[in-house]
């Protein structure tokens, strides 16, 4: 008889003459999937945990470092991480060809790139002089013009010309607001992990360590994980300055938001805080300011942070949704809620029109990564909820300065 | 010049004839029979007779149409001979057994019949006579030549920014990269021809010309403006009124007399005075609203208002007639360009061998010897689909056929069926035709439609009844000559129930073939092929009785 495997009968009854193995195998996923394809998470796919920690024999205790930059690329596209990290797959096209042919647009990448070189030629860390500044500024713009990045033609020096005046006006409302990074401080938080978390990291760091040294017995006792979250704060008078030649992203509103909790919970330690330069540093900061230069408009966009309630608890909320985020795949980009807060109606109807949006560039939906995951667009409300949960008072607390 | 009906048995077999063949009348069914005549009485061989169509499927349906009937002659030739008209005829000048043997070699190198598209005839002829046709023995054909456009243009790009920044700025400002000049150009480069462009003092001369028309309608209009807009207030807003109209008189006669002067010194003043403030108080009636002379008002003030739209775009305009000034002269260096690239590469796109071909043959029109090559190979020849042909495809046949006096060409068409304007075909081409050929024959008996569809279509085309004078629905001096129906047409009735297969939603179904029969006109002027969905419908949806 034909088809024979794909006769359910086959597989049940007096006379299966299929393994049931097989018919499991088929069935699993399809039932999985059902009950969860509409919610915005595949649990159907989870991938083990990898070890993140490390035993700490000083501290008697398990001790998971996790630079700030990390937690922030985390958010900035949580299933792309995933995907990046856990599964090995990567969807970024990377041309290995090199052109045989000049650039005769203005690469954006590039563009941005350039800019950004003149923002801080411009903000130089050590007092410059007016001609040394012009000298630092004039090197950028000779070699990006020796580069071969751009356009070979007049077009390239006008652009220039244009963005090293977007630079000085950038940089001189940077002044305006005293927001000129004078340096750059390491710092580092340690926050304690609630025990379901602590033993799903310790479970992990187990089944792939063997117990073979003294430490290693020690550590069988200990049941708590601490996160170091470390960074570096860019201090300038009195506050935390980030500056981008660009129209803030939620990623500026994240680092900015993640680098507030930092600085209230250090200046919450106070003179328990054992780094004193630190906390002489800190003492007249407050706020975490970022400062956006919009090239078309030719504007300049300032947001702040200023008090973090329960920053502690903030933080953690994070780091833990980063560790489920590393077994599975998460629907909650920043970018969905950023724009479901802007918005007046957000629901299933404007969240489908968001997710395949025909104007857009590149619609979240189209993305490589979400498609992978999420091929149709879920259901909103399981996607809100998560949302909500997670960046309600990101986006509550920020504060734009007009 | 007489035209009469085509009867396969008795055209001659020599000279330049066009057919003129509606849809349905029996086109591919007469060209099957002129090409066996062509085998049995010319005494020629299938790679003699050149039949050229449009379409690679055609080429196929045209071979097995063949296929077909020379098996039925070669099968029924003792019993066709007796019975049917046009069999008599030839049997009448050739001995049955030669016609037997002739028949049976023909079919035997069918597969090497001369049936090609127009590209496919080209490039044959390009590569089998390469010396002749100047072109190299290992041609690449490309089916576009896009890269090396675009390559060529990059190269002008190049050479623009190094020599004259300003140029490049003008160019840029409209085109920023060769890719977006390349979308815009792409089929002016592809063409030969010169082209005309708007310059930079054409469209001053209509601003001018706008202005001047203003200034004439305020003066001329200026006791009804004084008596509608001025006398109408009193005390100081009366002063007012005479102040702003006399600042848009002035305005106007300075900008009047900025244009007057040299443009090319004096351009910069009249872009300053057009960029500036225009007084404008009176132009839109917001100031008059409720006037009763209001629409007289707004009519005086018409071109006024012209003049504001115009200012606002003026100096971009004038940059881009500037501009396109020096795009013209890069399209010519990049068409040159691309046709030195292609010769050294020994690339050919299939425009090109049609253009190749008709410049070789073209070279020396009284002796060309690639024409009287082609003229020994395929003494005779049959175009199908003669609509569809651009200028360069009649080149190539007038080269051929026309200076030779023992040709034949049959030339097949229906003008109303041109339909590939957009890839060259161009029913003047058609028309020329027309007007050099010796014999004009057209078929006017319908063997596939129902007699009513048929008449509804007559009158469609006819463009009224068919007692009276018609109506010049085609224009470009094509008739519509109305067909018969054939002697069974009465019995080919449209059966409603399957038209639910169509797409088409006809309402009311009571003289349905009537309304069949609009509604393909109306495809018809959309630019659908007619005669396809006169096929579908009348062969796939719609069954006889």
């Amino acid at each position: 008889m034909p088809l024979q495997p794909f006769s359910i009968k086959n597989y049940n009854g007096s006379l299966k003459s299929f393994d049931n193995h097989w018919l499991n195998l088929a069935q699993q996923p399809s039932s999985h999937a059902s009950i969860n394809k509409n919610r915005g998470i595949t649990d159907n796919l989870t991938v083990p945990l990898p070890d993140l920690i490390e035993y700490d024999a000083t501290e008697f205790c398990y001790v998971m470092n996790l630079p700030l930059s990390q937690l922030i690329t985390f958010f900035q596209h949580p299933s792309k991480y995933f995907a990046k990290k856990q599964l090995n797959l990567n969807f970024d096209i990377h041309s290995l060809e090199l052109d045989d042919v000049e650039p005769f647009e203005f690469n954006s990448l590039q563009s941005y790139l350039l800019r950004e070189q003149l923002i801080k030629a411009q903000l130089n860390e050590q007092t410059l002089s007016a001609e040394e500044t012009e000298q630092a500024v004039q090197q950028c713009i000779t070699a990006a013009t020796l580069s071969g990045k751009f356009p070979e033609a007049i077009t390239r020096d006008k652009t220039f010309e244009s963005w090293k005046l977007d630079s000085e006006s950038f940089s001189q409302t940077i002044q305006e607001h005293n927001a000129i990074v004078k340096h750059e401080a390491e710092c580092t938080v340690t926050l304690e992990l609630d025990n379901e978390t602590s033993q799903l990291l310790i479970a992990a760091h187990n089944t792939r360590n063997e117990v073979t040294s003294d430490t290693a017995v020690e550590s069988n006792n200990v049941n708590k994980v601490k996160v170091k979250l470390s960074t570096k704060l860019p201090i300038s008078d009195n506050k935390l300055a980030f500056y981008r030649s660009s129209s803030p992203k939620f990623k500026d509103f994240v680092t900015l938001y993640f680098h507030q909790c930092l600085l209230n919970i250090l200046k919450s330690e106070g003179q328990t805080n054992s780094n004193i330069e630190l906390v002489s540093a800190l003492q007249n900061i407050t706020a975490t300011h970022g400062f956006y230069f919009d090239t078309k408009s030719q504007k300049v966009t300032q947001f702040k942070y200023s008090d973090v309630v329960e920053p502690n608890t903030q933080l953690l909320k994070f780091i833990s949704q980063y560790i489920i985020g590393l077994q599975q795949p998460l629907l909650v980009n920043g970018e969905i809620a950023e724009k479901a807060f802007k918005a007046k109606i957000f629901e299933q109807k404007e969240f489908e029109l968001y997710w395949d949006d025909p104007n857009a560039m590149m619609s979240i939906g189209n993305d490589a990564y979400i498609h992978y995951f999420w091929p149709e667009c879920p259901d909103y409300e399981y996607v809100q909820v998560q949302l909500e949960h997670l960046y309600a008072e990101l986006f509550n607390e920020r504060e734009q300065i007009k | 010049m007489s035209t009469n009906n085509l009867i396969a048995h008795t055209i001659p077999l020599q000279g330049k004839h066009l057919i003129e063949a509606s849809a349905g009348t029996g086109k591919t069914f007469n060209i099957t029979r002129i090409y066996l005549r062509l085998l049995l009485e010319k005494n020629l061989t299938v790679e003699q007779i050149l039949v050229m169509t449009f379409t690679k499927d055609a080429t196929e349906e045209l071979r097995g149409r063949i296929d077909a009937f020379i098996r039925q002659a070669l099968n029924e030739w003792d019993t066709l001979t007796v019975e049917d008209e046009y069999f008599i005829s030839i049997a009448q000048q050739v001995d049955a057994v030669d016609a037997k043997i002739r028949l049976k070699q023909a079919l035997l190198y069918l597969d090497e019949a001369s049936i090609f598209t127009i590209h496919g005839f080209c490039k044959r002829v390009l590569s089998q006579h390469a010396f002749t046709s100047g072109q190299s023995f290992n041609l690449a054909m490309e089916s576009d030549c896009n890269d090396v456009v675009l390559e060529s243009t990059q190269d002008w790009y190049r050479v623009l920014a190094q020599q004259s920044s300003m140029s490049f700025l003008l160019v840029s400002e409209f085109w920023p990269t060769p890719t977006v000049f390349v979308n815009q150009f792409a089929k002016a480069i592809g063409r030969d021809n010169n082209l005309d462009l708007i310059d930079e003092v054409s469209v001053i001369n209509s601003f001018k010309s706008v202005v001047n028309q203003a200034l004439t309608s305020l003066q001329n209009n200026h006791t009804s403006l004084v008596t509608y807009l001025v006398d109408v207030k009193k005390g100081q807003d009366r002063e007012v009124r005479i102040q702003e109209l006399g600042q848009l008189v002035d305005w106007l006669t300075l900008l009047s007399n900025e244009l007057g002067h040299e443009i090319s010194t004096n351009l910069n003043a009249v872009l300053t005075l057009a960029n500036g403030k225009m007084p404008d108080a009176f132009i839109d009636g917001k100031r008059y609203s409720r006037s009763v002379n209001k629409a007289e008002l707004l009519e005086i003030f018409e071109p006024v208002k012209q003049i504001k739209t115009l200012c606002k775009g003026l100096a971009k305009s004038i940059n881009r007639a500037k501009a396109l000034t020096l795009v013209r002269e890069g399209i010519y260096s990049i068409r040159q360009d691309v046709s030195d690239k292609k010769l050294t590469r020994d690339l050919v796109s299939f425009d090109d061998l049609i253009s190749r071909l008709a410049d070789q043959l073209t070279l020396h029109v009284e002796t060309n010897p690639l024409a009287e090559l082609l003229f020994k190979q395929f003494p005779v020849a049959l175009v199908d689909e003669f609509q569809d042909t651009d200028p360069q495809q009649f080149t190539i046949l007038q080269a051929i056929y026309y200076q030779q006096s023992s040709a034949a060409l049959y030339m097949i068409g229906d003008p109303k069926q041109a339909i590939y304007g957009f890839r060259g075909g161009d029913v003047f081409a058609y028309l020329d035709a027309r007007s050099g050929c010796d014999y004009q024959w057209i078929m006017d008996i319908n063997w596939r439609s129902s007699e009513s569809m048929i008449q509804g279509y007559n009158r469609l085309f006819y463009g009224n009844n068919l007692t009276s004078t018609a109506a010049d629905v085609f224009k470009y001096n094509i008739d519509y000559i109305p067909v018969k129906p054939s002697p069974k047409a009465k019995d080919k009735q449209l059966e409603i129930e399957h038209l639910t297969h169509c797409n088409l939603y006809i309402s009311p179904l009571k003289n349905l073939e009537v309304q069949l029969a609009k509604h393909l006109g109306l495809l018809w002027q959309c630019g659908v092929r007619m005669k396809l969905y006169v096929y579908w419908i009348t062969h796939l949806h719609v069954t006889r009785k």
